[in-house]
């Protein structure tokens, strides 16, 4: 990936899911973050260093290998599921102050 | 004043002061009450404390060698209630009504007395001045009211409107009327006066009657004042339209009167802070109205399609196939199964593949929003919200227009945040800076999908305790594709937009290529710009173009079509 700035893509979640290996430039937001744990973070932006790495692995069956199983391990955290049920402790923890009646309305328009 | 009126005795007045959390105003009223040049064997006091929870026996007890004055407390349920409470045991002929935070001049109460025993079937009311000139707040307030008075009350044979700041009955009239109406939080004094006159009952002004109203108003104080009665002028408008069978009608002249008034009252800098304010006033009395007007209880019509109730309301943009839409998807596809079912998605522009099949599938509405702040749009996400009075609201996008809305239309409803787009990362624009002022107050927890993220939205100002993090999820089975790899096949998937820098990929398959490596770049994604130049894309081995209805596949020799880069 050579975003210069990605939030979260879905794009390399699935590739990691489908076990494609991920490399991808630093960069802002979580794709760096993402790519670190289960994939290949360049060091740098530049083009040599890019090819220099894409080289390796399409040279090494070993490293492809190695990063996909560190893919796998990744996208397991990222399941539907997993990402339900922590949205559901957030709306529950939001029901439940609400109900306790703390301030849930903006406070410039609570009279 | 008549030769028979002058032969008869001062009324006995009974003064009604509704209280609320406020003692030190109300020490100052009661020793501007206790300077009035008015008979004290004619005169009683009568303090009600609007459920305050504050003592305020002994700033009544500080007077009682100097006035007659009662306290009473009731559990908050309005100034109107309260009224009403204290006019029950009122011994009074004369019922007179002031605040807590007003003053009223010494012959306040003579003035309107003798305008009483000149015509006692009259209510009468005086001229109130804002003791606070140094605060444009309670200035540019006063002047909403000034203007109206002048607007309602000068010409004709009785006025139109007095407030009950400022304000005398005659007891019998009052009671006859059933007091004011205590459903009315505000506009209360409206709805009598308008009550009032339909009796045929006159309403005299007495403009020597002044009344010097200091109420200390901040920003917000101005807002939130006006925002209530903006919701107040709407449920008087509709209770005179109803007992009327006439449509609700907007006075213009009485706009147009109060545009002009700030250049023709003051001098030029202070009646541009004043117009600036008024154009404040315009806005939050408007949202008020019409967050009033939104009311379940009215069962507005329900054409947009979705279901009656939902737990779970989320809101986002666009119905294309993106990042944010297919998260959302999969999500509310598998949310049916499960605790917090009823999830609903509130598409504000969705037109697009991920639109269509999710409102077929009955899990969203499509509101075809124009632009951020497309009224026509606005006003429909306004009324679905209110149909669906979700439980809670979970947004999705950073447009500023229907946030506003949300919170205008459900302000207690719990909202959560989830900040996706890439430009949160970017410096300080206006935008995102007010976005973030919003949601500092409006929403109970902002969504970070990384921890990456939680420094930046923490830089805006939200308290970590409310930052959680929450990733996006991945739809797709695990496992698979390392049987079919193909290597050699570098790829993407992307929007095409700048900021995925295409050109960078394809600069790098070039170079790996000149190295004399055997591979290939595929792309696949929505958009055009960012692919370089035609130089650039023939040196990475660039082939062919080739397009379906939602996105653009560009595919290069030996490419299998695979994800990875």
């Amino acid at each position: 990936m050579t975003s210069a700035v990605d939030v979260y893509p879905n794009a390399v979640l699935e590739a990691m899911a489908r076990g494609v290996p991920v490399v991808a430039l630093p960069c802002e937001g979580g794709l760096a973050e993402l790519a670190a744990r289960g994939g290949l973070l360049l060091p740098d932006r530049e083009v040599g260093t890019a090819a220099d790495a894409v080289g390796e692995l399409l040279a090494s069956p070993e490293a492809r290998e190695r990063l996909r199983a560190r893919g796998y391990e990744v996208a397991a955290e990222h399941t539907v599921d997993a990402v339900l049920t922590r949205l559901e402790e957030l709306y529950r923890g939001a029901l439940a102050e609400t109900s306790d009646g703390m301030p849930t309305g903006p406070s410039v328009l609570r009279a | 004043m008549t030769q028979a009126s002058r032969e008869r005795p001062e009324p006995y007045c009974s003064l009604i002061v509704p209280t609320y959390r406020r003692p030190a105003q109300l020490a100052e009223c009661l020793e501007a009450l206790a300077c009035l040049d008015y008979p004290r064997a004619r005169l009683e006091v009568i303090v009600v404390d609007d459920g305050g929870g504050i003592p305020l026996e002994p700033a009544v007890e500080a007077f009682r060698d100097r006035l007659d004055v009662r306290l009473l407390t009731q559990k908050r349920v309005g100034p109107a209630a309260a009224r009403n409470r204290a006019a029950a045991t009122a011994r009074g002929e004369l019922l007179a009504f002031t605040d807590d935070d007003c003053r009223p001049a010494p012959d306040w109460l003579r003035l309107l007395a003798a305008g009483y025993r000149g015509d006692p079937v009259s209510a009468l009311g005086g001229h109130t001045v804002n003791a606070l000139p140094s605060n444009p707040y309670a200035s540019a307030s006063q002047l909403v009211i000034d203007v109206g008075y002048a607007h309602l009350n000068s010409g004709g044979d009785t006025a139109q409107f007095f407030t009950t700041n400022n304000l005398a009955v005659p007891a019998a009239g009052f009671r006859a009327l059933g007091g004011l109406d205590p459903s009315f939080r505000t506009a209360e004094d409206r709805d009598f006066c308008a009550r009032w006159l339909a009796q045929g009952w006159r309403l005299t002004y007495v403009p020597e009657a002044v009344v010097y109203h200091a109420h200390h108003l901040t920003f917000a104080g101005f807002c939130r004042q006006h925002f209530a009665y903006g919701r107040g002028a709407l449920r008087f408008h509709r209770e005179q339209a109803r007992r009327w069978q006439r449509r609700i009608r907007i006075d213009g002249a009485y706009y147009r009167a109060l545009a002009r008034a700030p250049f023709r009252r003051e001098r030029p800098v202070r009646a541009l802070v004043l117009a600036a304010l008024l154009a404040v006033w315009h806005v939050v009395n408007t949202a008020g109205f019409v967050c009033e007007s939104l009311r379940p209880s009215r069962g507005g019509p329900s054409s947009e399609r979705g279901p009656a109730r939902c737990r779970v309301l989320h809101v986002s943009w666009s119905g294309r196939v993106g990042g944010i839409e297919r998260q959302l998807a999969a999500v509310l596809r598998a949310a049916r199964a499960r605790d917090y079912g009823a999830a609903h998605l509130c598409l504000l522009d969705g037109r697009g593949a991920v639109g269509e099949s999710l409102a077929a599938e009955g899990l969203a509405t499509q509101l075809r929003l124009g632009h951020g702040w497309d009224p026509r749009g606005l006003w429909r996400l306004a009324r679905v919200l209110r149909r669906l009075r979700p439980q809670i609201l979970h947004l999705h996008t950073h447009a500023l227009g229907p946030l506003l809305v949300s919170v205008l239309v459900l302000p207690g409803t719990p909202r959560v945040y989830t900040e996706h787009s890439p430009r949160a990362l970017r410096p300080e624009s206006w935008k995102f800076r007010a976005l973030y002022w919003l949601l500092r107050r409006a929403c109970f927890r902002v969504v970070a999908l990384s921890p990456g993220l939680v420094d930046a939205i923490e830089g805006r100002g939200v308290d970590p305790r409310r930052i959680v993090v929450i990733p996006n999820s991945v739809a797709v089975a695990t496992g698979g594709a390392a049987a079919r790899e193909r290597a050699g096949t570098i790829g993407v998937v992307a929007r095409l937009a700048p900021s995925k820098r295409i050109d960078l990929l394809l600069d790098v398959v070039a170079e790996l290529r000149a190295r004399g490596v055997d591979c290939s770049a595929v792309v696949v994604g929505d958009g055009r710009s960012a692919l370089g130049s035609r130089r650039r894309r023939r040196r990475a081995g660039w082939a062919t173009v080739s397009a379906s209805s939602e996105s653009r596949t560009m595919s290069f020799p030996g490419s299998t079509g695979s994800t990875s880069s």
